[in-house]
C-alpha cells in the first residue's frame, strides 16, 4: 500500500513537504524507520519521531493506514 | 485586587483566585533571546509574583530583527539584566531575578530549585536536555519552544506526571545536524506567535485553569498557516532512568556556544591589542578588512601557525556566527586563544566604529 508521509522542518528541505513509500500494511513503526531511511538518504543523520492519526508512535506500535508524520526536534529559539 | 489584572478577572474561569496563585508563584525563564523576549512581558502584565531570568549573553545589533524587548541602546548589555529594567518598568509589583550565567548541568538544580515552572526559551539542544533532567528531577513543569525558520513547536511537559521532552525526542542529537536561528535565519513574527502559544500555557498552569495542553506537541508553521497536534505518552522507563541518575549528565553535544574561550563584543576592550583571525573559507563574504585582521583556515591554525602563538598578543577567533571559530579554538587550547560568540555584521559594526574612534 502506498502511504503519504508529512516531512517537518530540516526534513521538508531535505525531502520535500510530502512524500510517498510502499510499505506492507500493519508493519511495526521500527520497521518503518528501517524502510525510511533506505529511501530517503540521509535520514539517519537526523533524531526524529514519527506520528500518524494525530499521535506520536513507538517502535513496539503498528502501522495504521493514516499520513505519516516525520518531524525532528528543532533547537531556535 | 488591583485594576491591573481587571481584563483578566473578568475572563470566565480566571477569578481571584487564579490571579492570586500567579502573584505567589514563581516562574524561572532560561534565555531571553527571541523567545524569552516574546514570553518575558506577557508573565510580567500578569502579574506573575516572581520571575528568574538566566541567560548570560548580551545584546548585538543582529538580535534586534526579532528580540524586541531591546533597543538599539542595550547593544553590548546583559540581556537577563536589560529584560528586568524594561519589565520591571512595565510591572513594579513583581520581583525579577537576574542571573546573568549559563544554565548548566551543575547549576540547574539550584536555579530551579522552589520554582513552580521553568520556561524554555533557549536555542540549544544541551540546555532544552539539561531543562528537562533538571525538571523531571525536582518534579518541575516546564513549557518548551523551538524554532526553525518559519516553523514552530511548543509543548507543555512534565505537568502532573505528564510526557517530557525526552519522550518525545528519546535521541537527543550527537552531532548538531539541525542549525540554530544564526545559521539559518528566523521569520520575526515567528518568534511573536509561539513564544505567545508558552506564554499562555504558562499562565494557565500557574493559574491553575484545567485546560493545560500537556502531553501534546503542538507544530505552526508560519508560510502555510498550518497548525499540528501530535499527543505524546510519557516513557516511565525514561523518565525513572532521568530520576534515578546521582547527577544531571549533560548529553554528549555541546551546541549552546559557550565555553571559557568565549568572547562577546563587550569584552573585546578588555583585550590589550588583539589579533582578529578570520577562520571562513577564503571566498567567504562579506569580506573584513582591518589592520588587526588576518584570515587564517582552521587547518592552518590547527598546524600551529607559530608565528601567530609567539608573543602573548591575544588571539581572537571569529566566523560568521562563532560556530567554526569556538570549534578551531577549542581544538587549539592555548592560553589567549578566544572566539567571538557574535555575528558577523555585529563584528564588522564594531570595527567600523573602532575606526571612527
Amino acid at each position: 500500500m502506498e502511504y503519504r508521509l508529512n516531512f517537518y522542518g530540516p526534513l521538508e528541505e531535505l525531502f520535500g513537504a510530502h512524500g510517498t513509500i510502499q510499505l506492507q500494511e500493519g508493519i511495526l513503526f521500527s520497521e518503518l524507520r528501517n524502510q525510511l531511511e533506505g529511501v530517503f538518504k540521509g535520514l539517519d543523520a537526523y533524531p526524529y519521531t514519527l506520528a500518524q492519526d494525530g499521535a506520536m508512535k513507538s517502535d513496539e506500535e503498528e502501522l495504521s493506514t493514516g499520513v505519516i508524520e516525520v518531524f525532528p526536534p528543532f533547537s531556535g529559539g | 485586587m488591583s485594576t491591573r489584572y481587571d481584563r483578566h478577572m473578568k475572563l470566565k474561569g480566571w477569578g481571584a483566585q487564579a490571579q492570586e496563585q500567579l502573584q505567589t508563584a514563581h516562574a524561572v525563564v532560561v534565555g531571553a533571546g527571541g523567545l524569552g523576549s516574546a514570553v518575558l512581558p506577557y508573565l510580567a502584565s500578569a502579574g506573575v509574583g516572581k520571575i528568574s531570568i538566566v541567560d548570560n549573553d548580551r545584546v548585538s545589533l543582529s538580535n534586534l530583527q526579532r528580540q524586541v524587548l531591546y533597543t538599539e541602546k542595550d547593544i553590548s548589555h546583559l540581556k537577563a539584566e536589560v529584560a528586568a529594567e524594561k519589565l520591571s518598568a512595565l510591572n513594579s509589583d513583581i520581583e525579577l531575578v537576574v542571573l546573568s550565567q549559563p544554565f548548566e548541568a551543575h547549576t540547574a538544580e539550584n536555579i530551579i530549585d522552589g520554582c513552580d515552572l521553568v520556561i524554555d526559551c533557549t536555542d540549544n539542544f544541551r540546555t532544552r536536555y539539561l531543562i528537562n533532567d533538571a525538571c523531571v528531577r525536582a518534579d518541575v513543569p516546564f513549557v518548551f519552544g523551538a524554532l526553525y525558520t518559519y516553523s514552530g513547536q511548543m509543548a507543555v511537559c512534565n505537568y502532573k506526571g505528564s510526557a517530557t521532552y525526552r519522550c518525545l525526542f528519546k535521541e537527543p542529537p550527537t552531532d548538531a545536524v539541525i542549525p540554530n536561528c544564526s545559521e539559518i535565519g528566523v521569520f520575526s513574527p515567528l518568534v511573536a506567535l509561539i513564544g505567545s502559544l508558552m506564554a499562555a500555557e504558562v499562565l494557565k498552569v500557574l493559574a491553575g485553569l484545567e485546560s493545560v495542553q500537556t502531553g501534546r506537541l503542538i507544530t505552526y508553521d508560519l508560510l502555510a498557516h498550518q497548525q499540528h497536534t501530535f499527543a505524546f505518552k510519557a516513557d516511565v522507563k525514561a523518565i525513572a532512568r532521568i530520576k534515578s541518575l546521582k547527577c544531571i549528565e549533560p548529553i554528549a553535544l555541546n551546541d549552546c556556544g559557550w565555553n571559557d574561550q568565549t568572547l562577546y563584543l563587550a569584552d573585546l576592550d578588555t583585550l590589550k591589542d588583539p589579533l582578529f583571525i578570520d577562520v571562513r573559507d577564503l571566498k567567504e563574504v562579506p569580506f573584513v578588512k582591518h589592520a588587526s585582521v588576518v584570515k587564517r583556515s582552521s587547518d592552518q591554525l590547527l598546524q600551529r601557525d607559530e608565528q601567530l602563538f609567539e608573543g602573548k598578543r591575544p588571539l581572537v577567533l571569529f566566523c560568521a556566527s562563532g560556530k567554526r571559530a569556538r570549534h578551531s579554538a577549542m581544538k587549539i587550547e592555548r592560553e589567549n586563544v578566544y572566539y567571538l560568540k557574535e555575528e558577523i555584521e555585529d563584528f564588522i559594526h564594531y570595527l567600523n566604529q573602532m575606526k571612527h574612534d
